[in-house]
């Protein structure tokens, strides 16, 4: 609430106010360099914002647009570590795991290296990770980077299913065309969040 | 979090560690050809003639007359340890730094993560050391090889801390190799010369550099029979601090997203 976040004199953001509810999909809309990620970087923690409060009473899965995948694991490498991980003392859904590999056509690329995958495969093993632990909060930037269609309409499937388990989800995105499939729409203009 | 599920983790990063160096064929190389080519150069173009060295025992000093190619031979080894400890521990702490603060948001403990890195570390660098005592027991008498080798791991603990101390501290590669070259050559690679050091016109400063007191029970047991305890606890202290502030450095570098964790609230 109220979230405000300068560097030296430019203001990046000028008192935002979002909310996220379970069973919802919210979009953030705005042009580049308006300050999504930097917000949902603020809203998880790994930015600290100059003023304002952010209160989140859940468990959050995250998939940022920055490809931060360790370069020499291969994805089991990196699945098999993400899985030993408890997100606030949540142990990882292997069977959940298993479906959303077949459902993203993961299987033949579990021993590549990450550093030899195509952007599309990338961005889908991104997106397992955060969805690995069924966190009842995804917040996705740019999360069908690089899908072809196919996937793209898989991807969307996939967080229909998650939605209706309970889920709520925040993304941003640029495809505005696909405003149908969201609950709620906010546009960062200027540091400001506009509904 | 329980306790097999910390184990399961810590174990996990601590084989994916060993992989990561295993997986970097240029540091390999490195680890194989450095310390060859370094000792390789002393043996063959030290002297026979003998130089007057001081040692460090606490409130004495013990003075003593080697040849040049032994006092090389084993200070070359100690200065290369140190290099290439914290040139190892730079990749493991700096590389992917990113990967490993997402897996802290993930739940990923800091101090599990910097107890399995430098665990990978040691093991690795323990080869190093044990191969370098041996090679070197092969060229040069040791009085105490097992010593010197405590030695050696004692050089790589400290230069390995400060090795990941700068990784994680720094946001660029270069800038960090450049002030790991700067110390571990201005301290082990120059100042920690024993034939420097045993004609230096003040040796205040380099007593509290860290490769001096691991230096010093690498010479000591080298070349004389006698225990060196002040070497050995000043070494100790040195290892015990800089692993302490790399701990500190990780907490420090994961920090913002450990309180998303699971429920977040500030302002």
């Amino acid at each position: 609430m109220d979230l405000r976040l300068s560097y030296g004199r430019h203001c990046v953001l000028d008192g935002c106010d979002l909310s996220v509810s379970r069973r919802e999909v919210v979009g953030l809309a705005g042009e580049n360099g308006s300050g999504k990620s930097t917000l949902v970087k603020c809203l998880l923690g790994f930015l600290r914002p100059s003023a304002g409060r952010v209160h989140c009473d859940a468990r959050v899965g995250y998939c940022p647009q920055e490809n931060y995948l360790h370069r020499s694991y291969t994805v089991a490498e990196h699945l098999d570590l993400v899985g030993s991980l408890r997100r606030g003392g949540q142990p990882i859904d292997a069977g959940f795991v298993g479906q959303c590999v077949a459902t993203l056509k993961l299987e033949r690329y579990l021993g590549y290296p990450i550093r030899k995958l195509s952007g599309g495969t990338y961005q889908k093993v991104k997106l397992l990770t955060a969805i690995a632990h069924r966190p009842p909060l995804l917040v996705l930037d740019e999360p069908t980077d690089g899908f072809d269609w196919t996937m793209y309409l898989v991807f969307w499937d996939l967080m229909a299913e998650l939605v209706r388990s309970g889920t709520g989800v925040l993304m941003i995105s640029h495809l505005l065309h696909d405003r149908d499939r969201f609950d709620r729409i906010y546009e960062l203009r200027e540091g400001r969040l506009h509904a | 979090m329980p306790e097999s599920a910390h184990r399961r983790t810590g174990w996990l990063v601590l084989r994916l560690s060993a992989l990561e160096l295993w997986r970097n064929p240029l540091g390999l190389v490195l680890l194989a050809v450095i310390p060859a080519v370094f000792i390789g150069t002393i043996w063959w173009t030290a002297s026979q003639d003998a130089v007057p060295l001081k040692i460090f025992f606490g409130n004495e000093t013990l003075r003593l007359l080697l040849t040049q190619r032994q006092v090389g031979l084993v200070f070359v080894s100690a200065a290369v340890s140190g290099f290439l400890a914290a040139y190892y521990t730079l990749i493991l702490f700096h590389n992917d730094f990113g990967y490993f603060r997402f897996c802290a948001f993930m739940g990923l403990s800091p101090p599990l993560f910097t107890a399995a890195r430098f665990t990978a570390f040691l093991g690795v660098t323990a080869v190093l050391a044990a191969v370098t005592t041996l090679g070197l027991g092969r060229v040069t008498a040791l009085e105490h090889p097992l010593t010197v080798f405590a030695g050696f791991l004692l050089i790589i603990v400290i230069y390995g801390a400060y090795g990941g101390i700068v990784g994680i501290l720094s946001r660029s590669f270069m800038p960090a190799l450049l002030w790991i070259v700067l110390l571990a050559q201005l301290d082990a690679g120059w100042l920690q010369n024993p034939v420097y050091y045993s004609a230096a016109q003040d040796s205040r400063v380099i007593h509290w550099l860290p490769a001096f007191y691991p230096c010093q029970v690498v010479f000591s047991a080298a070349f004389t029979s006698r225990d060196n305890g002040a070497a050995l606890g000043g070494a100790l202290v040195w290892a015990v601090a800089t692993v302490a502030v790399l701990i500190a450095a990780v907490q420090w570098r994961m920090r913002g997203p450990l309180n998303a964790g699971g429920r977040l609230d500030w302002g």
